[in-house]
């Protein structure tokens, strides 16, 4: 009864300290938690790796006149079985998961775009500027030398609109210009009011007014004259500092449109899609990983005590179990009359030796002698397996030093009964004599140690 | 060899040159396949069985050398080089598959591998054979591979009726395994699916004729196995789910919730506290078994005087051996260390001590686990192993796995020495000549392993990886892929460290939990607790079905039936299985199945 109430209580302990013992600290708890996310961010990074270094191999092989290998059909059937995700599958997972931001194509970052330029063509131009897609602020000197550039072109239609002109007149016709010049009298009945400065020259009497203003500013601008840059600007004729209509223009370009919000991304001016590695850092930062001190103290708080009651609880049953052993070992205990008698066994054992070695003395080599064999078989099991299992029992009775010391050649008794059954079955029968021999010495000395071993008691 | 008074009468074969022979043959044999098919298929196998067989073969029908002693230091010699294959497999790639990333790694001194190795096979013989007499004579575990070696070694000279059982238990292992190995049979009779039982509340009988075998064998010995596993499973799980101590995210599909579950409770909860009793339970029984341990000492030492005054052979390997061998191993282990060019030599002093001191402690842990299941948890104590050297490093992976290695090599050769002595006890072998033997060889297996390793590595001849993920062959989802699924698992324990993830908590609880559970009185209490709960729950049940059924068999028809008549059939199974596991292994690695 003792002994079972001393095993409920151990069982009960061991329950309660391996339950507390298994619990986790708050920081683990979180960081625990966190890493189906980061494993479900881990697969995904490492199959699209795995993709592209497949796309790439396949590439290489291709180049190199390499036919792809041509699976069997039963590699095919097994991976249609088990063909793992792909990236793209993974990718659509996340975000049914909620655990990747929707996906975001092009047309849907063009238009968002648009709609940020009113508010940030600024910041955009900067952004789009550092990509290279809109390019720097022209400086006054740029200007000035584009001036004088869309001055010598004009000099050139001037001269060919004269020409044309002269030929017409001479043919009778209406000259035809690529400017659409309006007629020669016409714009020599309204010369420009900008030729008044003496240092400039008047415009050519081809031109129609917007032509002979233009003619006049570029005028000023070679000369550095920043109001007349400034007026080029506006009107077009000369490069202008990027403004919004730039960035607009440059979203309506569809070769330059992926570029443009890839710009816009890097520079946070544009929401872009959600990258896996973005939320694996922010999942990662989110619950860390907590040093081992953290991770024994915050244990210590949850399961501490439980986990002390239990080791408590484990100690008195193992102390009940072991005190009832040896109450048992005492002679009063209710089960110390069912034990094997070492003493007796291991008697009965030497008389069944004796009986062996006299029954070996005459036995020829290479003579099979199964009875001899049966004959240990039955020390065996009879005699010598019911003391094996009481040893638990002597070790509470006489403590394990001295239960060391009679067990010891007992065993080697028993190792050597062993040995005489294979030098038996080999049909050797010196090497079964010389065993037996040894097998009755060794539970000779196991029974006096066992004598003295009780004495001592 | 024993010599009759007689010179005309022949010898009787013990210790002999022809049975060494034979064994480092096929040890060496064994060790080259069991690396490739680790490579290949993330197990290694035991070679005692098929090295008992060969012996048959080649020495008592092809020699006429009837000795089943000769046959035992056969089959010792084999399985204790095919040790090494296990332990090498199991850390070294995991070093070159991180050096595919960081090529820091590559430049590893080769001679610092080599006699590492070699100094952790040395130092796992002689550390666990002054705890023969403990684990064998004294604890009597059970070792049931050792026993099924022993009924197969015995078996001409068993009786018509118990070679049949021998014989019929093989074939049932072997249908078994055949029938499971092709699909007809489930890996797991998941009996909780059926029943609709959430995963974190497994009914699962792992289907094995081997486990099943191992758990007749054990009997009443085996039940706190078996019982763990249900205080884990069946009390312990329920309760932490429902008071949501289990690590759950918010957005976890209900569907994956459970088997999440499952996983947390197993990997990062019950595993790492079973790590910390396997520990705490192995640290008391030294503790405890001391008195006996130098009882033996000094019956060893006693023998080995009688022995010499009257000009005999002691049974006993002589303990100046003993202390010899260890010495050695622990100055070839600081030197490898230290000549590795990566540590200092204080550094290399430190990690050799604490190396040491950690393998012969994992040995005992991993020569009990053995000893009372056949069951091995050499995964967890290499993660305990990797994790000290890292620490003490300051986090030099090379030293790390250097020294895992060592500590891997040293404790399966623990358990291998201890499980062949039991099948020696059993057929009445000298302890000695095993002794000697397996000391004389324990330098082949670590050899013939890390050259089949590098050959594999460099197979494919242009610096790409010859096994891994990142290797040629795997890339393409080629048939000659060697994946090696072990030393990943490593590599990301190695990662995992590296990022500072280390359960001491859990370690340390389970510790204290397992020295408090060896002052019960049943030996080995906590080793098989924290074995349960490191396993999966599958193999502990269909272990303790195992255990219980031979508990009903002896209340039914008495021990000696037992001894008679289950112990052959149970043996069979073993063998059975493993046999055929292995023919599927070479099959499947080779492609031919």
């Amino acid at each position: 009864m003792q002994r079972a109430i001393a095993m409920l209580i151990l069982f009960v302990g061991v329950g309660l300290a391996s339950a507390a013992g298994s619990l986790n600290g708050t920081s683990l708890t979180d960081y625990r938690s966190s890493q189906w996310v980061v494993g479900k961010y881990q697969t995904a990074l490492a199959t699209a790796a795995s993709e592209e270094k497949a796309r790439l191999q396949a590439l290489e092989d291709a180049k190199n006149g390499k036919k792809p290998e041509a699976a069997d059909a039963d590699a095919d059937a097994d991976a249609e079985q088990e063909k793992p995700k792909t990236y793209a599958e993974l990718v659509e997972e996340l975000r049914a998961l909620d655990l990747l931001g929707p996906e975001r194509g092009l047309a849907e970052m063009v238009r968002d775009a648009h709609a940020a330029v009113p508010e940030h063509s600024a910041d955009m131009i900067v952004a789009l500027r550092a990509a290279g897609l809109i390019s720097r602020d022209p400086t006054m000197a740029q200007s000035t030398a584009e001036a004088t550039m869309r001055l010598e072109d004009l000099q050139k239609l001037a001269d060919s609109l004269a020409e044309q002109a002269a030929l017409a007149a001479e043919a009778g016709e209406t000259p035809v210009s690529s400017e659409d010049p309006p007629a020669a009298e016409e714009a020599v009945e309204e010369p420009s009011t900008e030729t008044a400065d003496p240092d400039l020259v008047p415009p050519p009497t081809v031109f129609d007014p917007a032509l002979a203003e233009e003619w006049t500013l570029l005028q000023r601008a070679v000369k550095g004259d920043e109001e007349a840059i400034t007026a080029l600007r506006a009107k077009g004729v000369v490069h202008a500092p990027a403004s919004a209509k730039d960035v607009q223009d440059l979203l309506d370009s569809p070769k330059e449109q992926e570029r443009a919000v890839k710009a816009l991304v890097e520079a946070d001016l544009l929401q872009g899609p959600e990258t896996i590695e973005e939320r694996l850092a922010a999942t990662k930062a989110s619950a860390p990983l907590p040093d081992p001190a953290t991770r024994v103290s915050q244990w210590w708080t949850n399961g501490g005590a439980p986990w002390g009651a239990g080791v408590f609880l484990i100690i008195v049953g193992a102390l009940m179990a072991r005190r009832q052993d040896q109450h048992e070992q005492s002679g009063t205990g209710t089960t110390a009359t069912s034990s094997v008698d070492f003493k007796a066994n291991v008697t009965k054992v030497l008389e069944g030796v004796d009986r062996l070695v006299a029954e070996l003395a005459d036995l020829q080599m290479d003579v099979d002698a199964p009875e001899l064999r049966e004959q240990i078989d039955t020390l065996q099991l009879e005699l010598i397996d019911p003391v094996v299992e009481q040893r638990g029992r002597l070790i509470a009775r006489h403590g394990i030093a001295a239960f060391a010391e009679y067990f010891s050649p007992f065993s080697a008794g028993e190792r050597n009964l062993a040995r005489t059954w294979s030098a038996l079955t080999d049909g050797h029968s010196p090497t079964a004599r010389e065993a037996a021999a040894r097998a009755r010495s060794s539970f000779a000395q196991a029974h006096r140690a066992y004598m003295k071993a009780d004495a001592k008691r | 060899m024993s010599t009759p008074a007689n010179p005309s009468v022949r010898p009787y074969p013990e210790l002999s040159v022809v049975g060494v022979m034979l064994g480092a043959v096929t040890g060496i044999i064994l060790t080259a396949c069991f690396v490739y098919i680790s490579l290949k298929l993330g197990f290694g196998l035991g070679g005692s069985t098929v090295a008992a067989i060969m012996g048959f073969g080649v020495l008592r029908l092809g020699m006429g050398r009837k000795s089943i002693v000769e046959n035992n230091i056969n089959q010792t010699v084999a399985s204790g080089i095919n040790t090494a294959s296990a332990g090498v497999t199991f850390t070294l790639p995991a070093l070159l598959l991180l050096s595919v990333k960081d090529p820091s790694l590559q430049n590893f001194p080769m001679g610092s591998l080599v006699f590492s190795a070699i100094a952790g096979s040395l130092m796992g013989i002689v550390l666990i054979i002054p705890l023969r007499k403990q684990m064998i004579e004294f604890e009597r575990l059970r070792f049931p591979s050792g026993v099924a070696t022993a009924t197969l070694l015995r078996s001409p000279g068993e009786g018509a009726k118990q070679l049949y059982l021998l014989a019929g238990g093989m074939a049932v292992g072997l249908v078994l395994t055949v029938l499971a190995n092709v699909g007809i049979v489930p890996e797991e009779f998941d009996a909780g699916h059926l029943f609709g039982a959430p995963a974190w509340l497994p009914i699962a009988l792992y289907v094995s004729a081997a486990n099943f075998g191992a758990g007749l064998l054990s009997g009443k010995g085996g039940l706190p196995f078996a019982l763990g596993g249900i205080l884990a499973w069946w009390v312990i799980a329920p309760i932490a789910v429902n008071l949501g101590w289990v690590p759950t995210p918010e957005m976890l599909p209900a569907a994956q919730a459970d088997g999440w579950i499952a996983g947390e409770l197993y990997s990062q909860m019950l595993r790492p506290l079973g790590i910390g009793m396997l520990i705490g339970g192995a640290l008391a029984g030294v503790i405890a078994a001391f008195p006996a341990i130098t009882g033996a000492m000094r019956s060893l030492q006693a023998a080995a005087k009688i022995a010499a005054e009257q000009g005999a052979s002691a049974d006993e390997i002589s303990p100046k051996v003993v202390y010899g061998g260890a010495i050695a191993a622990f100055l070839l282990l600081f030197l490898s260390a230290a000549s590795s060019g990566e540590l200092t030599w204080e550094t290399a002093l430190l990690v050799a001590v604490v190396g040491s001191l950690w393998l012969a402690l994992a040995g005992i842990i991993v020569a009990q686990a053995t000893g009372h299941t056949d069951i091995s948890p050499l995964s967890g104590l290499a993660l305990i192993a990797v994790t000290l050297m890292f620490v003490l490093t300051n986090g030099n992976i090379t030293a790390s796995v250097l020294i895992g290695m060592t500590v891997c090599i040293a404790i399966n050769q623990c358990a291998d020495m201890m499980s062949d002595l039991k099948t020696g006890h059993l057929v009445g072998s000298i302890p000695r000549e095993q002794q000697i033997a397996q000391l004389l060889m324990c330098w082949i297996g670590p050899i013939v392993a890390i050259g089949v390793l590098f050959l594999l590595w460099t197979g494919p001849g242009d610096g790409t990886p010859g096994f891994g993920p990142d290797s040629t062959a795997c890339m393409a989802g080629a048939a000659d892929c060697l994946s090696a699924p072990q030393a990943g698992a490593l590599q990301g324990m190695i990662e995992a460290l590296s990022s500072g993830d280390s359960a001491v908590d859990k370690f340390g609880a389970g510790a204290v939990l397992g020295g408090a559970l060896s002052i019960f009185p049943i030996g080995g209490l906590a080793v098989l607790v924290g074995l349960a709960m490191y396993l999966p729950f599958s193999i502990t049940l269909a272990y303790g079905v195992g255990c219980v059924t031979a508990m009903g068999l002896e209340r039914r028809f008495g021990a000696q039936w037992i001894g008679k008549v289950m112990v052959p059939a149970a043996a069979g199974l073993i063998i059975g299985e493993a046999l055929t596991q292995l023919t599927f292994a070479v099959g499947r690695a080779t492609g031919v199945f």
